[in-house]
């Protein structure tokens, strides 16, 4: 399997880099400082809190099923700090529905509100598997949906990324929404797991 | 904005063919039947982007019964795909 570092494209990125700074074009941390900024501002309390907010407030939850970015802006969040604001589409699970997000090309991930994606998610293993056989993928993470639950696998092969809003815990109705928020996993929103 | 050319539950197929180029179609996904879902505004179509020429065409999310792909699979696959890459079926 191949790797981020071992990669062709990061040889080319990296040789790149080594002429612009030797052109004196940037300076050598020009890169690490632009990385470290967007990464900064990138985590998955972010999408922990979209998902708290929908749970508690269904007129907040239509949003973001119809119009995400547009429903991010009303809490302070954006899926800009890019080169470009993405579209965002939030997919919800239901008692008969389950989500789960892939990019089966490459490794597009909503990493504004998911923070840097684990590194099973960019592996070949997880790419293929999860598109040909998201139910073993799922057992592997200790989640076996009943078979009747409808598995739609969202593959970001374009412009959009996705986000799965999961469901919300039973006994949970006394927490506060930031109790709430505490409760989202990471691999809730990617849809691997409940929460 | 371009007329659409695709609307809301309307069937389609992917083409069949290898580019022998860079494209965002899966290899998985050719000469399949799926149905329109939802439209993700217009965007520049990476095939052509990647030889210099800045074509903005429509995209799709396209759902696909996986079972065309993979035998026995009870699952759906939604894609983002470029107008180019369907046709009405």
């Amino acid at each position: 399997m191949s790797t981020h570092s071992s990669a062709p494209i990061a040889a080319r990125v990296r040789r790149l880099e080594t002429l612009l700074e030797a052109k004196a074009l940037i300076t050598p941390s020009a890169v690490d400082d632009a990385v470290q900024a967007w990464l900064s501002s990138a985590s998955p309390a972010h999408g922990a809190r979209a998902v708290a907010r929908a749970w508690v407030d269904a007129a907040f939850r239509e949003r973001l099923l119809t119009d995400a970015n547009a429903a991010l802006c009303e809490i302070g969040l954006s899926m800009g700090g890019g080169l470009q604001e993405q579209r965002l589409k939030v997919v919800a699970n239901t008692e008969a529905a389950h989500n789960v997000i892939v990019c089966s090309l490459c490794s597009c991930y909503p990493l504004a509100l998911l923070g840097p994606s684990p590194t099973w998610y960019k592996s070949e293993a997880y790419r293929s598997r999860v598109v040909a056989d998201p139910r073993s993928v799922l057992a592997d993470f200790g989640y076996e949906p009943a078979a009747e639950v409808q598995i739609t696998v969202w593959d970001a092969s374009a412009e959009s990324r996705f986000m799965v809003l999961p469901r919300r815990p039973t006994d949970t109705e006394d927490l506060t929404e930031s109790e709430l928020a505490g409760l989202v996993t990471r691999n809730g929103l990617i849809g691997v797991a409940p929460v | 904005m371009t007329e659409r050319r695709f609307e809301l539950g309307q069937q389609v197929r992917t083409y069949r063919a290898d580019p022998g180029r860079h494209t965002r179609l899966p290899r998985f996904a050719r000469d399949a039947l799926g149905t329109i879902v939802d439209y993700e505004g217009e965007h520049p179509l990476p095939d052509e982007q990647v030889v210099g020429h800045e074509v903005v065409v429509g995209v799709y999310t396209v759902a696909f019964d996986a079972a065309q792909f993979f035998s026995g699979a009870r699952h759906t696959i939604a894609l983002s795909l470029f107008e180019n890459y369907l046709e009405p079926a």
